[in-house]
């Protein structure tokens, strides 16, 4: 190691950087060199003040550790109570909306059943003149216009009864066929539509039962059907009816 | 408090004299040297997790500090201003006079000088740790301390009235 590696290698000296290979081969250059010796010492003491000159000044972290302890402190759960504020409002808007939505839907059941009732009295109990078709391939087609699968025309009746007439009529402003069976003895009326999407989604198979004066409607709602069955006989009759239509479905 | 925050006041804030001693030389003004020193250990804290215990924290936290000065583009550096040195460390063998020459001296060099010269020489890193920290060559951090070393003393041995320089370098 010449005067010149001692001068490029003397800031890894001074750093403590050297390997002890180097270190050798460092220290023994500078026990046969006074020059670089004398100015390895000067690197040295200019250090050494320098080191001791930059300590001297007055460095205050107070304010910074302050700041920092403050911010990685752990966040208490906060008591804004503007938040509970949101989140009650929220919370109120979501059981209105759904008071309101369940309320509109029973409404508007309970609606279209009283009208199926009394579309059902006037027209087969009281016999109140309508156009009606009777002929089977009629109706056939004009369910098909509907909607509705001719399969589950001939089928959605119970045994010994048949389909006697059927024509569209409007409950509660909205089309249904409406289609007449009996069996001599007595007669129920059926009423399906197509549904439109406003009532519940899915395949909601269960059935609702209702009385009309001396009407019992029976009825379900879902994706691919609505369905109302209405008999002056009882209730279970409806249900029976409607269940059985649920199941051809 | 917790486990984490007590793990992190014993392993990074315990280096803010250090880190607040270099940004000083960094930005050249009081204010934003600590602003510095806050952003830097408001990083450190959020990626704590990253760092692994037992590995060298000051160099982590350097490299933090250095990292942010230079995303932001050095916008930190002001006006330069008189940076409060007291009498309180009795044992700083320099005269008042003398360290303000020194700090005088040292905030007139080339800033890649007073980088390598404060985390060198008076924080002590090697020239591997520093090279790290800047994220340059060992042999960039070996000749730019040289070169520092130089420019500092010229300047230093043009002060006569410095007692300490004129007895211990020229």
């Amino acid at each position: 190691m010449n005067c010149e590696d001692v001068s490029m290698q003397t800031p890894l000296y001074l750093a403590g950087d050297l390997d002890p290979v180097r270190m050798e081969l460092f220290s023994a250059h500078l026990n046969s060199c006074p020059g670089c010796a004398c100015e390895l010492g000067r690197q040295a003491a200019f250090d050494a003040s320098l080191r001791t000159g930059i300590l001297a000044e007055n460095v205050d972290t107070s304010r910074i550790d302050g700041y920092i302890q403050r911010q990685i402190a752990p966040q208490a759960p906060s008591r804004n109570p503007r938040r509970w504020l949101v989140a009650a409002t929220g919370l109120a808007a979501l059981v209105l909306a759904s008071v309101i939505g369940i309320w509109a839907f029973a409404f508007r059941t309970k609606s279209v059943y009283a009208a199926a009732a009394r579309d059902h009295r006037w027209e087969i109990v009281d016999g109140q003149p309508r156009r009606w078709l009777t002929s089977r391939a009629a109706i056939a087609a004009l369910a098909a216009r509907q909607g509705v699968p001719d399969s589950l025309i001939a089928t959605i009746a119970p045994p010994g009864y048949r389909l006697v007439e059927g024509k569209l009529c409007r409950l509660d402003g909205r089309i249904f066929l409406h289609l007449v069976y009996a069996n001599g003895l007595a007669n129920f009326s059926v009423f399906l539509r197509r549904p439109d999407g406003k009532g519940p989604a899915g395949t909601n198979r269960e059935v609702l039962v209702a009385t009309e004066g001396a009407e019992h409607i029976a009825g379900f709602d879902d994706a691919q059907l609505s369905a109302l069955i209405v008999t002056e006989q009882s209730g279970n009759a409806a249900l029976a009816i409607a269940r059985s239509a649920a199941a051809v479905l | 408090m917790n486990f984490r925050q007590d793990e992190f006041e014993r392993a990074a804030l315990c280096h803010s004299r250090s880190l607040l001693r270099v940004a000083r030389r960094l930005t050249l003004g009081s204010s934003a040297a600590e602003d510095l020193v806050q952003e830097c250990l408001l990083l450190a804290w959020r990626s704590f997790h990253q760092f692994d215990e037992g590995t060298n924290a000051r160099a982590w936290l350097f490299r933090i500090l250095f990292n942010v000065f230079y995303a932001q583009g050095r916008k930190l550096r002001r006006v330069p201003e008189i940076i409060p040195i007291t009498r309180d460390l009795a044992s700083a063998p320099p005269s008042l006079d003398d360290a303000m020459e020194i700090s005088r001296a040292l905030d007139g060099l080339h800033i890649d000088h007073r980088t390598v010269l404060m985390l060198g020489v008076v924080e002590g890193f090697t020239c591997g740790e520093i090279a790290e920290i800047l994220g340059v060559p060992v042999g960039t951090v070996m000749s730019r301390l040289s070169r520092a070393r130089a420019s500092m003393r010229t300047r230093l041995a043009a002060k006569p009235n410095l007692q300490w320089a004129e007895k211990e370098i020229s």
